[in-house]
């Protein structure tokens, strides 16, 4: 325990979590600002609006109606078939979803607050991806892991008590700065922009929501940690990184081999942080594709302990 | 008993382009319990590859390393009790030196006292607030001694300690490893710095290519390493010369000395020799041997 108490303050003391978490600060801050002031929208501005919300609305179950290209997002197998007697009910159903009151009216909806949190959590893996792996690669290219290993010589737990305080730190900061996100965005919402919907059981979904995206998170932390143990590099493990759901996951597997897809780490991430069944992944549930990461996640951390484990520290 | 025991140790390196490098090869070692141990050996005899073995670091291709009576890997029962430096000091760049003392004493629940004490034996406590990265190397391995203090170790394995440190610096240190030792603590010293190890070592054992080529205590090292000699020094170098090798004594000049070799014990009769011959002595005594005369003969000789 002691091993990861220190591992821990020395995650929380590197210079590069100091300088991500003062960046994001700043980054919330500024967003903060910019919806508070974009916000400032009268209610008589808005209710010459209100016709065409209705207008929108019609049009959007008119072209679904009839199979046209629909610009918002549709689960790909939600839809009955065109022509069909369930067809219009289900496109009535799927428009009424969809928040095209908020697309017509610019004021800020605290009920909005979904949406940027499951857009920031890619952010967030982004950063925990970084801190996961210079947190260890740091020590390999400076050369303090060979020091610390003649203090404590057993590398499984010197590679688990690492692990286990990027996955922490990860997962902490980034529920802060979510938690500071939603508290630098509410007050456009409360004062410049609407609370409607902002019922207990939106406060628990959106709670819920920032604990996917902290788990998503530590991860990404957890994988990223793994590879740069593994290549003992910050740098292998983000080339690795972004060259793997770049080109790998995005190009190759994506695209060339469809029944890699529901095993690709970007498409499951989409479904756990969206909470919706089957949505990019179909058939899969958002528990599972959780299950299936933390299990990606798992096993980069076993193959990177026994490659420690095995490997000559020069 | 012996506190590090090095038994028939071999390590081959794999080179990225094929090939093999033999960094250790066979290696026998017994380092007694107490006092200095002096490592020596020229760039690439093995010495580091064979303290990274001790020290689990690095897994041996063949042998076996036991430390304090521990195996390799039953270290870590035995590891709160040595103290190492391996090569150049290293610890986190951006932070300062009482910082990255603090959190490695903080693996072992050493407090900040402890670390206060170590900075201080070392002279860095003045400059523990500053960062790591901007320490000059003599203020790094100074850190890494009070670190390889910081537990109170009975073993300490130091590769090259002194390096770095000024004139100053490596007579402080000679001071403090032979503190420790008298304090009954076992220093294992890897050093290039032979006078500071003739100095300070009881005992030392000399690694050729991967070998050990000579081991015990400095004395019988000194006398095994070449014949003993005297230096005789006079007006008439030639005369006397001719007397010396007349009279049946192996002697050359070197300098404006003659060098016969001869223990100690013939200096009377070198003196009378040159005497009957009219020819009469300045200075008679006998050749102080260095250790690293000695080392430069053996590691020559065995490569």
């Amino acid at each position: 325990m002691r091993l990861v108490g220190v591992e821990l303050r020395r995650a929380f003391a590197r210079r590069l979590t100091k300088l991500v978490i003062v960046v994001s600060i700043a980054g919330i801050v500024a967003a903060g600002l910019a919806v508070y002031f974009h916000s400032n929208r009268t209610t008589a501005e808005i209710s010459p609006a209100a016709p065409k919300i209705e207008d929108v609305k019609n049009r959007a179950i008119q072209d679904c109606v009839n199979g046209g290209s629909l610009d918002f997002p549709t689960p790909p197998t939600a839809l009955p078939p065109v022509g069909s007697a369930q067809r219009a009910g289900a496109c009535q159903n799927l428009v009424d979803q969809l928040q095209f009151n908020q697309a017509v009216d610019k004021r800020f909806h605290v009920t909005q607050l979904a949406d940027v949190l499951q857009h920031v959590s890619a952010f967030a893996a982004i950063i925990a991806w970084l801190l996961g792996s210079s947190l260890v690669g740091a020590e390999w290219r400076s050369g303090s892991m060979a020091t610390l290993l003649t203090w404590e010589p057993r590398r499984i737990r010197v590679t688990m008590a690492k692990a286990f305080a990027a996955v922490v730190a990860a997962f902490l900061i980034v529920m802060v700065l979510q938690g500071l996100l939603v508290g630098a965005l509410y007050p456009a919402a409360r004062f410049r922009g609407s609370t409607a919907g902002a019922t207990n059981e939106f406060w628990r979904s959106l709670s819920y929501l920032g604990l996917r995206s902290g788990g998503l998170a530590a991860g990404a932390a957890l994988i990223a940690f793994s590879v740069a143990s593994i290549g003992r590099s910050t740098a292998a493990a983000l080339g690795a990184g972004f060259g793997y759901l770049a080109l790998v996951e995005g190009a190759l597997l994506g695209a060339l081999v469809p029944s890699s897809r529901p095993w690709l780490i970007v498409r499951n991430a989409v479904v756990f942080i969206t909470d919706r069944r089957g949505f990019d992944v179909p058939g899969r549930s958002p528990e599972q594709a959780g299950l299936l990461l933390l299990g990606y996640a798992l096993g980069f951390l076993l193959i990177a302990a026994l490659v420690n484990q095995r490997r000559d520290v020069n | 008993m012996a506190v590090i025991e090095v038994e028939a140790l071999h390590k081959e390196f794999r080179r990225l382009r094929g090939g093999r490098t033999i960094a250790v090869d066979g290696l026998d070692l017994a380092v007694p319990y107490g006092g200095v141990f002096g490592f020596l050996g020229p760039n690439g005899a093995g010495k580091t590859t064979t303290i990274r073995c001790a020290l689990g670091l690095v897994k041996p291709t063949a042998g076996r390393t036991r430390v304090l009576d521990a195996e390799a890997n039953r270290l870590h029962t035995v590891i709160d009790r040595i103290g190492s430096i391996v090569e150049t000091p290293t610890f986190f760049p951006t932070f300062s030196g009482r910082r990255n003392l603090r959190l490695l004493g903080r693996v072992d629940g050493i407090g900040a006292a402890a670390v206060e004490q170590v900075l201080e034996r070392v002279g860095l406590a003045e400059r523990g607030d500053d960062i790591f990265k901007n320490y000059s190397l003599g203020m790094k391995q100074r850190l890494g001694i009070a670190a390889a203090l910081l537990r109170e170790p009975e073993l300490l394995i130091l590769d090259e300690p002194a390096n770095g440190l000024d004139p100053a610096g490596i007579k402080e240190v000679r001071q403090l490893l032979r503190s420790l030792a008298d304090e009954g603590r076992t220093v294992f010293l890897s050093s290039h710095l032979l006078g500071e190890v003739q100095q300070i070592c009881d005992r030392v054992a000399i690694l050729a290519r991967g070998k050990c080529i000579a081991q015990g205590e400095v004395a019988d090292v000194l006398s095994r390493g070449q014949a003993a000699r005297m230096v005789v020094k006079v007006e008439n170098i030639d005369g006397a010369l001719q007397v010396l090798t007349g009279a049946g004594f192996d002697a050359h000049v070197e300098r404006d000395e003659i060098l016969v070799t001869a223990p100690a014990s013939d200096g009377a009769r070198i003196s009378r020799t040159l005497a009957l011959k009219r020819i009469y002595v300045a200075e008679l005594r006998p050749m102080e041997v260095s250790l690293e005369d000695v080392f430069l003969q053996l590691t020559e000789g065995g490569s």
